[in-house]
């Protein structure tokens, strides 16, 4: 698996957000982009994901295995994506968070085999019919990355998602995520503005023009 | 919005003499002559305008002064919690109930009597349906205030108060100086179309005036209605003119409501810097408590005296309580009514529905086009076209629209009926679940959609789902709405489809107070029930959901 961005730049109104981008990332490979708030980094990602507003336009091309994501319809891209909030849904709880994610056609029986091996996983067994409401911040984010996850990306999307982390927890958290890219062997991409987010990877900056 | 401009041109055109079935098709002004030659026209006008204007005012100053004596004291949260119930006691029921506490022969005599006051029999007083209108303003303050407090309370949200007293504070100014000065300004303007609603509803309600309201003259839409349906349906044309006269009227008081701020503003403005920082007012936040209780125990009174009515057998006058009670008037109303109730049922929960899908569908379409055009879509224009029926008198397009059933043969049919009612209902349904759900937090959408690749699952399993408590007490409110509903069922059912509120207020004219009870407290008990389901469903659904408790 493979992503291309090819001279991709995005204008609002006729004013570009940022010079034009190119880079490749390949799978369980992540690349980290950074650049100073406002630059539109978070507005890429919605481009990559398909969520972006209609007020946008975008210009070059992005390619996930050799396809253009660019008109493909949000449901047609397999684009995984963890915002910065987990947003798991406060409504369900932690299996039905994740049983919404999985595709569907499986049987009752397979789809809780993957919620059970997804929460062993998260070294959170047994957590099956908890309220998301009562996790702790770290416990969060893992039923939120492990949802997107089961959603079977291929590409992944996470707009600073160890920004809301204190410090012991994040180091943590960033392996956890880096091992299950690797272990997915699907590309990602990262946007952030901390500097340790960036070792030993790729990293794009965005420069406004 | 098309009824609504069918409804008033139907109104008009009798008015100018026009009306085919009946003979007339000359245009002409002589149904206005005849109207302005009626004895009462105006002393009608006269009482109308006094009822609406006083009872605004009041309303108005009673809402103002008990939103600046709690909102930052801890007694806020009571009466934020009995606002919602309140609100939702139709006014019908509620005139009744408060006439039974008020009328001489009322509960408020009976427990002071003879002890207090040495009347062994009913003093011939009128304190119900007296002249001056004074019973029906009392009720529609009772029934105004937690309205007003309801959108002062929105409208505070924005206005950072609490900094802003202290501040003021600081320099020496009492804090109710500084709630007049400083805050009244910021909070006044949001709440100029409420306000405007208050006026609307004052002018022209029939129901409550019919109940509590002076007989000799009416108000002017008792007068107009008494015409639509006196036996000489020449009147029919005068009725129109006086309904466009209303109508009028009520536009008139909308403008010198939204001029009189302009006007005054000049001098307010010297008197809002010319730092005087204490007053006379500057005592009166100790009344607070006292007008809180007083209000709360009007409201208790008058509910709790139609439950003791519904089953009381012998009630004889001084005494506090009756002597024999029994349980068949229930019993009675149950079985000889049940269509009255089942009308009422089916009308009420099917607008509703109906209602909270619109509104539903037009919020969502709202969304995705906001989305598509963030700058040009403006939240606004929808909602003042939602409040148009809410000011305009209902009297004045329901004659037209009733026409135009008849004229197409559609009159006296249930889903006319129907869609009536939907006209009230939507915009309550509507005006409710809007801000809920323009705050709908667009971000678990988009996590949503990347999850499941489907619309329709993110819609129903998820954004809906989020949203089931607000969808609830949208559907309770326009329950209730459509319950209260009383001119609308008359006019488009044609009179063939009792239901609670038509057939209470035809019952106040001189059946047994036993009976009325039990019909008031239908009446009131069922919108009740729906509102407390509507909060305590999502509680039971969402027990173990800590993220969905508001």
């Amino acid at each position: 698996m493979r992503f291309c961005c090819e001279q991709f730049s995005i204008t609002l109104e006729g004013k570009v957000l940022f010079a034009p981008l190119n880079f490749n990332v390949q799978g369980g490979e992540q690349v980290c982009i950074m650049g100073p708030s406002g630059s539109g980094k978070s507005t890429l990602l919605s481009a990559i994901a398909g969520t972006i507003e209609p007020i946008f336009r975008c210009h070059g091309d992005l390619r996930l295995n050799n396809n253009s994501l660019i008109g493909q319809n949000l449901a047609n891209r397999k684009v995984g994506m963890m915002f910065q909030e987990d947003l798991l849904f406060p409504h369900l709880n932690v299996a039905q968070n994740l049983t919404f994610a999985l595709p569907q056609g499986l049987s009752t029986d397979q789809r809780r085999e993957k919620i059970n091996q997804a929460l062993i996983a998260a070294d959170m067994a047994g957590f099956n019919t908890r309220d998301v409401a009562t996790l702790s911040g770290g416990q969060r984010s893992r039923i939120s990355l492990l949802r997107t996850l089961l959603a079977e990306p291929k590409l992944l999307l996470l707009d600073e998602p160890f920004a809301k982390l204190d410090k012991p927890l994040r180091q943590n958290f960033r392996q956890f995520v880096l091992s299950h890219i690797q272990a997915a062997q699907i590309p990602a991409i990262l946007v952030s503005h901390d500097l340790s987010d960036a070792e030993d990877c790729q990293v794009v900056e965005l420069c406004i023009p | 919005m098309l009824p609504l401009a069918i409804g008033l041109f139907g109104t008009l055109l009798p008015a100018l003499n026009y009306l085919p079935s009946l003979g007339h098709n000359e245009l002409s002004t002589t149904a206005f002559s005849t109207l302005f030659n009626h004895p009462t026209t105006f002393s009608a006008t006269w009482l109308t305008l006094r009822v609406g204007w006083i009872s605004t005012f009041i309303s108005l100053c009673l809402a103002l002064f008990l939103f600046a004596c709690f909102y930052l004291r801890p007694g806020w949260r009571w009466i934020n919690a009995a606002l919602s119930p309140v609100l939702a006691i139709p006014h019908a029921a509620l005139a009744v109930g408060l006439s039974f506490v008020i009328a001489p022969s009322g509960w408020l005599l009976r427990l002071t009597s003879p002890a207090l006051t040495g009347f062994d029999y009913p003093p011939n007083w009128q304190t119900t349906q007296d002249p001056w209108g004074v019973s029906l303003i009392l009720l529609m303050v009772l029934k105004e205030t937690p309205f007003l407090l309801l959108m002062l309370l929105s409208a505070a949200k924005s206005v950072p108060i609490k900094q802003t007293i202290t501040l003021a504070q600081s320099m020496g100014y009492h804090s109710s100086i500084a709630w007049l000065k400083l805050v009244l300004p910021q909070l006044l303007p949001p709440l100029r179309l409420p306000i405007c609603a208050v006026l609307a509803w004052s002018l022209s309600a029939v129901d409550v005036s019919v109940i509590l309201g002076p007989s000799t003259p009416p108000t002017l839409s008792v007068l107009v209605y008494s015409w639509f349906n006196d036996a000489d349906i020449a009147l029919r044309l005068q009725g129109a003119a006086g309904a466009i006269w209303l109508l009028g009227l009520n536009l008139a008081s909308i403008a010198v409501l939204f001029v009189l701020p302009r006007i005054a503003w000049p001098w307010l403005q010297g008197w809002l810097v010319n730092g005087q920082r204490r007053g006379l007012l500057s005592h009166i936040n100790k009344l607070g408590t006292a007008v809180a209780v007083s209000y709360l125990i009007l409201i208790i009174s008058s509910l709790f005296v139609l439950a003791i009515w519904s089953i009381t057998k012998q009630w004889r006058f001084p005494d506090p309580l009756p002597s024999q009670w029994r349980l068949s008037y229930w019993q009675q109303t149950l079985d000889q009514f049940s269509p009255t109730l089942i009308n009422s049922l089916s009308l009420a929960l099917l607008s509703a529905a109906i209602a909270l899908l619109l509104s539903v569908v037009i919020l969502e379409l709202e969304t995705r086009q906001a989305q598509i055009a963030k700058h040009r879509a403006n939240p606004l224009r929808y909602v003042a076209l939602f409040y148009l029926p809410l000011l305009i008198p209902d009297i004045a397009y329901l004659f037209g629209i009733q026409v135009s059933l008849v004229f197409a043969s559609l009159d006296g049919q249930y889903l006319p009926l129907l869609w009536g009612h939907l006209m009230f209902v939507l915009p309550y349904c509507f005006l409710s679940l809007a801000p809920y759900y323009r705050r709908f937090d667009s971000r678990y959408w988009h996590q949503a959609m990347l999850l499941s690749g489907s619309p329709w699952r993110s819609f129903f399993q998820i954004k809906l789902m989020m949203l089931l408590p607000a969808l609830f007490s949208s559907l309770a409110l326009g329950f209730t709405v459509s319950m209260t509903l009383y001119l609308p069922t008359l006019f488009i059912g044609g009179g063939r489809f009792p239901t609670l509120a038509t057939e209470l207020v035809a019952l106040v004219a001189g059946a047994d107070r036993r009976l009325i009870a039990v019909y008031a407290l239908l009446l009131q008990g069922l919108p009740l029930l729906m509102f407390v389901a509507a909060l305590a469903l999502p509680r039971i659904i969402f027990r173990h959901r800590k993220g969905m408790r508001i």
